[in-house]
């Protein structure tokens, strides 16, 4: 189980630039994932883990030791893929087996160890099926046992539930995460799903273009994104963001339509900046019962989108679109037709973008 | 846990041939396998004095592609009287055969298929199944009473009647390609026609063949490379000389005597032939190469 | 059924029906009838002869000449299809591998398949001469001993023009199978330690074993019925020592050197019953693939 770390890594393809300088680390035994759109360079960087790709410059390293030359196989990397991949011509047991035949384990031992592994995943009665045999999870399962069989440097885990019905990636999800955690293996799992990505990790590193944009917990990447893309990304309904100006004789942010007064505990940080983007999530807004004008958002309820438990709200306030995210029952009870108001619940967890640079300038 | 990055044992290296090398020498047996007949072939069609070795030539001549051309005879060798033999004689007579073969091909494959194509009919695959399998014995068993039939019809020795039979041979599996390239032309177009006023015939002469001209191409080009290259049955039935395709023309000079593989063969002459033979056929060949082979590994399945 | 539209359409098929029928059905069948026969080319037994019933086929149990002709058949089928194979496979290994040049070696490697088959055996004579031929100056230059290719080895001499020509079709039947693996099985078994070895014996060919087993059903297929090659480099009679003298040559010997039209025939149809039995091992393996 190894510390992976990548100094400068780099990997062109042609022209194109699909990881660019790539500093990171992974803890051992820590559940990693890399979030972010398609193209962004989160299966490169996993592929070149695992040694199926050629770093152009920089480094990839396990444990301290510089990887880059080292064969695929003889990396002792293991990778599910989104298809599952297992060879179909082979049994439950004999897929397992594969990297313990590999290595050439008496067949005592890899009996022991793969009924080993199929009891901690619970897969035992399916040792004799074939691939075609098993259901998605079932089949997910034994891909990871595979992969876990050998006990892996680094577990990698390209998409695997890309493929899977919405209801049971939830589930399977949440399994392979229990799943790690039994077997406590450095992990680096790729989706470009932010609730997966919420949901299972222990880190998540955000990346966009070839080039990482912020890495930290869940949380810290939820409450406190470095830019303008993090911020967007993660969080559904993504972040409210709106342009503005800060006028700082006044002290206001001016918004177009409407302007709202500056929290004072971020006038330091921001002096001197003239165009801002603005950003606040849908869920620290309300719509306001009384609303002076001064510290309310004036504008007009243009849909409600009934989720059950709670309710999207979108407000057109000027040229701005808002989101608002409230309880059901609350919601119920608005006219939709007349003007609202809207306020914002706690302005200390509001953020402030440069609107050159994207950086958040309140959290760095 | 693991050593990653083992050193290899240098000895190992040294002893036994890393597999990169193994497998490049392999690669250049194989390559050397297919190429040395062929170099010999082309360097004999230029030599002065050449041989049935592989050698590199005493002199440089095209004496004897001019000959063909100028339709120059040869000798045959032998012990036997010798006789001069044209050689042009012979491109005439396969351009001659595999032009019929292609023609025939053409009309009555393309018209069946396009009857297969839009008839809806509940034997269609009984038909079909027929027209593939009809010639259901191998090749030279076929020939034998074939001899006899062709002598009975008078088709024998008979160029334009044995390019007819020749056709015949690969006909259900033409039917079976260009039966595919009609099936991709939508009725609706002729339907279109039709509407417009023109009968049936026109509109299969002015919709229907002209978008189903790349296949028209394919069969006509697979079946005049197959005719150009046949042997077995011009063998049989052809049996005078003057009408010899190049295949049984080259045959007819190599081993006047089986024992020794027709020593006294001119083969320069026979060698610039060839390379003349072969042109068409690489041609064509290489042209459709993406149709014929995956008409070749669809024939694996059906078949 | 039979409406209009259908009846113009059934005339569509009326030329090539023909054309089938009188010059591919009648000779098959007759192929039969004939075997059952003493018919001969010519002479008297031309236009009088006597039904057989299995006769022929009595004969040729006792017939020494064609069970050196079946055996020399054998032979060639196996060996052939042992090495039309193995070059065909390793050459569909080469051009579906990411080899620099692999474009022009596949272009290259074509040309047997392109170049018409009596060639084949015109060009190979400069390799099986026995004096100055390519194959024993490779010999003496290795030491060993220059063969007799033209007199006692025409056997192997026709293997391995048959080799020569015949690897194309197995390599593009192979390349074909490898190129439809997802590159993921080739990925997975590299990432759990597989070397290429083991990656090739027990991944991918058991992925593609369908594909190979159709392969080597063809191959012998074709074989069986090989007639060219042998006809060159033999001629009209048969050699003394039977050696070139495959099952489609004697059968053609026979036919039309001896005259012997209904004994030809009952020698093509065993060829048939062999291709027959291939051809039901063909059906009952795609069965079993569904």
């Amino acid at each position: 189980m190894a510390v992976v770390t990548f100094e400068n890594m780099t990997k062109y393809f042609g022209k194109v630039g699909a990881v660019k300088g790539l500093n990171l680390s992974i803890n051992e035994g820590e559940f990693m994932v890399l979030l972010g759109p398609s193209g962004c360079g989160k299966t490169t960087t996993m592929r070149l883990v695992a040694g199926l790709e050629k770093a152009t410059e920089g480094t990839v390293s396990f444990n301290g030791q510089v990887v880059n030359n080292v064969p695929v196989r003889e990396r002792n990397v293991s990778m599910v893929f989104q298809i599952g991949s297992l060879f179909p011509h082979m049994s439950v047991f004999n897929n397992i087996a594969f990297p313990l035949h590999a290595v050439r384990w008496p067949k005592g031992k890899i009996r022991t160890r793969v009924e080993e592994v199929a009891e901690q995943l619970q897969i035992e009665e399916l040792l004799t099926r074939r691939p075609h045999e098993l259901s998605g999870g079932q089949a997910q399962r034994v891909a990871l046992g595979r992969g876990l069989v050998r006990k892996p440097e680094v577990l990698l885990l390209d998409e695997p539930l890309a493929s899977v019905d919405a209801k049971l990636r939830d589930e399977l999800r949440v399994e392979i995460r229990k799943i790690q955690e039994i077997f406590k293996c450095t992990t680096i799992y790729v989706t470009h799903d932010q609730v997966e990505a919420m949901s299972i990790a222990d880190r998540i590193t955000v990346m966009n273009l070839g080039e990482l944009q912020q890495e930290g917990a869940p949380d810290d990447l939820y409450s406190k994104p470095s830019n303008l893309f993090v911020a967007d990304f993660v969080g559904r309904p993504p972040m409210n963001l709106l342009e503005c100006t800060y006028e700082e004789t006044s002290g206001l942010l001016n918004f177009g339509a409407f302007t709202l007064p500056l929290p004072e505990a971020v006038r330091g940080k921001l002096s001197g900046r003239g165009e801002l983007i603005f950003g606040v999530r849908p869920e620290n807004l309300s719509i306001a019962t009384e609303g002076n004008g001064k510290n309310t958002i004036k504008g007009k309820i243009y849909v409600m989108e009934n989720l059950g438990g709670e309710t999207i709200i979108t407000v057109d306030a000027g040229e701005h679109q808002i989101r608002i995210r409230t309880g059901s029952d609350l919601a119920s009870q608005i006219d939709a037709t007349k003007d609202i108001q809207i306020a914002i619940n706690n302005i200390s967890k509001v953020h402030f973008f440069d609107k050159q640079t994207k950086e958040n300038l309140v959290y760095k | 846990m693991s050593d990653i990055g083992k050193k290899k044992n240098l000895l190992a290296l040294v002893v036994s041939p890393t597999p990169t090398v193994l497998k490049y020498v392999v690669l250049l047996a194989i390559l050397l396998y297919v190429f040395l007949p062929l170099a010999w072939l082309l360097l004999t069609a230029v030599d002065t004095n050449p041989g049935a070795y592989l050698k590199l030539p005493d002199g440089l001549t095209f004496g004897y592609i001019w000959g063909i051309i100028t339709s120059k005879p040869i000798k045959s060798g032998s012990g036997q009287a010798t006789h001069p033999i044209y050689m042009t004689n012979w491109i005439v007579n396969s351009l001659v055969l595999a032009s019929v073969s292609m023609v025939v091909v053409v009309i009555c494959a393309s018209l069946a298929s396009y009857g297969l194509s839009r008839l809806q009919m509940r034997g269609k695959g009984v038909l079909m199944t027929i027209l593939l399998l009809a010639g259901f014995m191998p090749a030279t068993a076929k020939i034998l009473p074939l001899f006899r039939l062709c002598r009975q019809l008078g088709i024998l020795n008979n160029l334009p009647g044995i390019g007819v039979v020749v056709a015949s041979g690969s006909m259900g599996m033409m039917i079976w390609i260009m039966k595919g390239f009609f099936d991709n032309i939508p009725r609706d177009l002729e339907e279109q026609a039709w509407v417009y006023g023109y009968s049936r015939i026109r509109a299969l002469f002015k919709v229907v063949l002209p978008a189903a001209g790349p296949g028209l191409a394919v069969i006509a080009f697979l079946s005049f490379m197959r005719a150009w290259g046949a042997f077995t049955l011009p063998l049989v039935l052809i049996r005078k000389e003057s009408l010899f395709p190049i295949s049984i023309g080259i045959s007819s000079v190599l081993f006047a005597d089986p024992g020794e593989l027709g020593l006294s063969v001119d083969y320069g002459s026979i060698a610039a032939l060839c390379i003349l033979y072969a042109v068409p056929s690489v041609v064509i060949f290489y042209f459709f190469r993406k149709h014929l082979m995956s008409i070749r590994l669809t024939k694996i399945e059906v078949r | 059924m039979l409406g209009g539209e259908n009846r113009v359409l059934l005339f569509c098929l009326l030329p090539a029906l023909v054309l089938v029928i009188i010059f591919q059905f009648i000779p098959s069948v007759q192929t039969i009838w004939y075997s059952l026969t003493n018919v001969a080319l010519l002479g008297k037994k031309a236009l009088k002869w006597d039904f057989l019933g299995v006769g022929n086929y009595v004969r040729l149990v006792s017939d020494r000449y064609f069970w050196k002709s079946f055996s020399v058949t054998m032979r060639y089928v196996a060996v052939s299809l042992v090495f039309r194979f193995a070059i065909g496979l390793i050459s569909a290994l080469f051009i579906s591998s990411k080899m620099k040049g692999r474009t022009v070696i596949a272009l290259f490697l074509l040309l047997p398949m392109a170049i018409p088959g009596v060639m084949h055996a015109f060009v190979w004579i400069s390799m099986i001469e026995p004096r100055a031929g390519t194959i024993n100056r490779i010999f003496r230059w290795m030491g060993l001993p220059p063969q007799s290719w033209t007199y006692g080895r025409i056997t192997e001499s026709l293997i391995m023009i048959n080799t020569w020509a015949g690897y194309v079709l197995p390599m593009l039947i192979m390349a074909s199978a490898l190129a439809s693996i997802p590159k993921e099985y080739h990925e997975a078994a590299e990432i759990y330690g597989a070397s290429a070895w083991m990656k090739y014996w027990k991944v991918i060919f058991p992925i593609i074993r369908m594909p190979l087993m159709f392969c080597m059903i063809i191959i012998v297929k074709e074989d069986m019925d090989d007639f060219t090659y042998a006809y060159m480099y033999t001629g009209e009679a048969p050699r003394a020592d039977y050696k070139s003298e495959l099952l489609s040559l004697y059968a053609y010997h026979k036919a039309f050197n001896y005259y012997e039209l209904g004994y030809g025939c009952a020698v093509g149809v065993i060829i048939a019953l062999f291709i027959l039995v291939l051809t039901l091992a063909q059906v009952k393996a795609g069965r079993l693939a569904k």
